[in-house]
């Protein structure tokens, strides 16, 4: 691979996995489960919707009869009941497996697109020098032991250093923009009320 | 649908040939131990030929009270009959005699094996693991082919009042699952435990897997109707019918073979009744037996009047018993109610 492209994929990788830890990956994961399940799901969830619904009429039902003078009739309706909610557990269980089993593949396609990536890069190029840096720049020190830090020739950068260098970038950038523009809310201290007369403790929020 | 009624009595059963065990159970003092019993003398004085046990697995036996007589762990014959013998197993009786057979070489004068008997009687369902294991024991006798052994055709358990009833027939589906995975990790840590343990390890998993073996088969005759059934017994009161009715969900979920009903305790009071009391009574009792005809209509509902006294000896069974197999008619037979004999 050309270096050019090379650094450019590696950036975009990194700067990507970053973002996602930012937006936390479950988000993530919960929006695409959303998606999909509306788009093969709808079925089953309609379904169970549909005996939920019938659960409850006839629970109605079943509780404005009185017990002892319909028997027959609210022992009927009790086993329509139960039947319905065997069924009910039956299709949750399977939403809920299925559910799972999705949250999961997407765990492993999000590590797949972002983490294997960028390790198989460095392995694979660790040696190659993504750019040089002209002489000059930094002291001499930095280009004989610093830059190159891994197995490079004097003065190039490669890729081990030039993700090190993007990740600190990004996250001091992520500091300096979360002070100034997002306020975390941070709720009153409240104060424990320890009545001396009865032995229970209560709350009460500072003014 | 007159021309496929199911008739109100328990011929069927009676008659049924391949039948080899019959629970009876219901919710407390509805009358098991009497329908029990009067199931068993029906059998025994209709069917002459076969042998028939009759157990009770109720902690609190009253077998002994049933039939006038003195039984034991060990199977009695009935006096008066030939064919009918009781047993009421004691699980402390029982117990000691399993920790002998199977001791192991520890010491019997120890106090610490002293404890940990008392601890083991006192688990909770052990008198069914007990009642479990004559069942097992019987079907081996049923494959021995000693003579001297008494081989019984069928069985008829006497069950205890509350839910141990279903403990007791969970027991088989839960051995199995426990004794397949005990299988399963000594298959894999067998090496090692003959390490450790030597043979007595071996013998103890040979053991296991035999009565493994046992269970399953258990498991399979108790969920075939050809060969289990449960009799439902309770009294024409709202409770009782509720309890009824759970009752044959979970047995029907267990694959159980329910199909007759014993409704006892019927007053029977037309309206020549002299007793009011009477009357009323048996007008919130007929309520409930209307509803019962609709919601059981596949069932066999029989019908059993409440007698003046209690309903105890082989005589006083055998005047009631005649009821499970031709229905009581509270016209014709009215004298039967006070017509008991005093023991």
């Amino acid at each position: 691979m050309q270096n050019s492209t090379l650094l450019f994929w590696i950036s975009l990788l990194t700067i990507v996995s970053n973002i996602l830890s930012i937006t936390g990956h479950s988000k993530f994961e919960q929006f695409v489960f959303r998606t999909y399940t509306k788009a093969t799901q709808s079925s089953k969830y309609a379904q169970y919707k549909k005996l939920k619904d019938e659960q409850i009429s006839i629970n109605r039902e079943r509780s404005l009869l009185s017990a002892q003078d319909n028997y027959a009739k609210w022992t009927k309706l009790n086993r329509k009941f139960d039947q319905l909610s065997e069924k009910l557990a039956a299709i949750e269980s399977e939403l809920n497996m299925n559910k799972v089993k999705v949250e999961s593949t997407i765990k492993l396609a999000l590590k797949f697109t972002t983490v294997v990536p960028i390790t198989l890069m460095k392995v694979w190029y660790s040696r190659t020098s993504l750019f040089y840096i002209p002489q000059g720049v930094f002291p001499w020190f930095m280009n004989y032991f610093v830059i190159n830090f891994p197995f490079m020739t004097k003065g190039s950068v490669g890729i081990f250093f030039w993700c090190f260098c993007l990740n600190r970038v990004f996250w001091c950038l992520y500091d300096i923009l979360k002070f100034f523009f997002i306020d975390e809310k941070v709720e009153k201290p409240t104060k424990l009320n320890v009545d001396a007369d009865s032995t229970t403790v209560s709350t009460k929020k500072t003014e | 649908m007159s021309d496929f009624e199911v008739e109100p009595s328990l011929k069927d059963i009676i008659t049924h040939e391949s039948l080899k065990w019959i629970f009876v159970g219901g919710k407390g003092g509805v009358g098991k131990t009497t329908t029990s019993s009067s199931v068993s003398i029906q059998l025994a004085l209709n069917n002459p030929t076969k042998n028939y046990l009759l157990i009770s697995t109720d902690p609190a036996h009253n077998l002994s009270d049933a039939f006038d007589q003195k039984f034991g762990k060990d199977a009695r014959l009935v006096e008066g009959l030939t064919n009918l013998s009781c047993m009421e197993i004691d699980p402390s009786s029982s117990l000691e005699e399993f920790t002998s057979n199977n001791s192991m070489g520890m010491d019997q004068s120890d106090p610490l094996n002293g404890m940990m008997s008392e601890i083991t009687g006192s688990i909770p369902g052990i008198d069914e693991a007990f009642s479990f294991m004559e069942v097992l024991k019987h079907i081996k006798n049923q494959k021995n082919d000693d003579s001297s052994v008494i081989k019984y055709d069928t069985i008829i358990f006497d069950t205890a009042p509350t839910g141990h009833t279903l403990r007791f027939l969970q027991l088989p589906s839960t051995l199995e699952k426990l004794l397949g995975k005990f299988n399963e990790i000594s298959g894999r840590l067998g090496p090692l435990m003959n390490m450790m343990g030597g043979d007595q390890k071996n013998e103890m998993f040979s053991k296991l897997a035999d009565i493994k073996a046992q269970v399953t088969e258990v498991n399979k005759q108790f969920q075939d109707p050809e060969l289990t059934t449960f009799i439902c017994v309770c009294i024409s009161e709202f409770l009782s019918l509720y309890e009824t009715e759970r009752l044959i969900q979970d047995l029907t979920k267990y694959n159980m073979d329910v199909n007759s009903i014993v409704v006892n305790q019927l007053l029977f009071a037309g309206d020549d009744d002299e007793c009011k009391r009477c009357q009323s009574r048996w007008k919130m009792q007929s309520k409930y037996l209307e509803q019962m005809d609709e919601l059981y209509e596949d069932y066999h509902l029989v019908k059993m009047p409440l007698l003046g006294n209690e309903i105890r000896g082989v005589d006083n069974l055998k005047i009631f018993s005649r009821f499970l197999i031709d229905p009581y008619d509270p016209k014709k037979q009215k004298d039967v109610v006070f017509s008991l004999t005093d023991h």
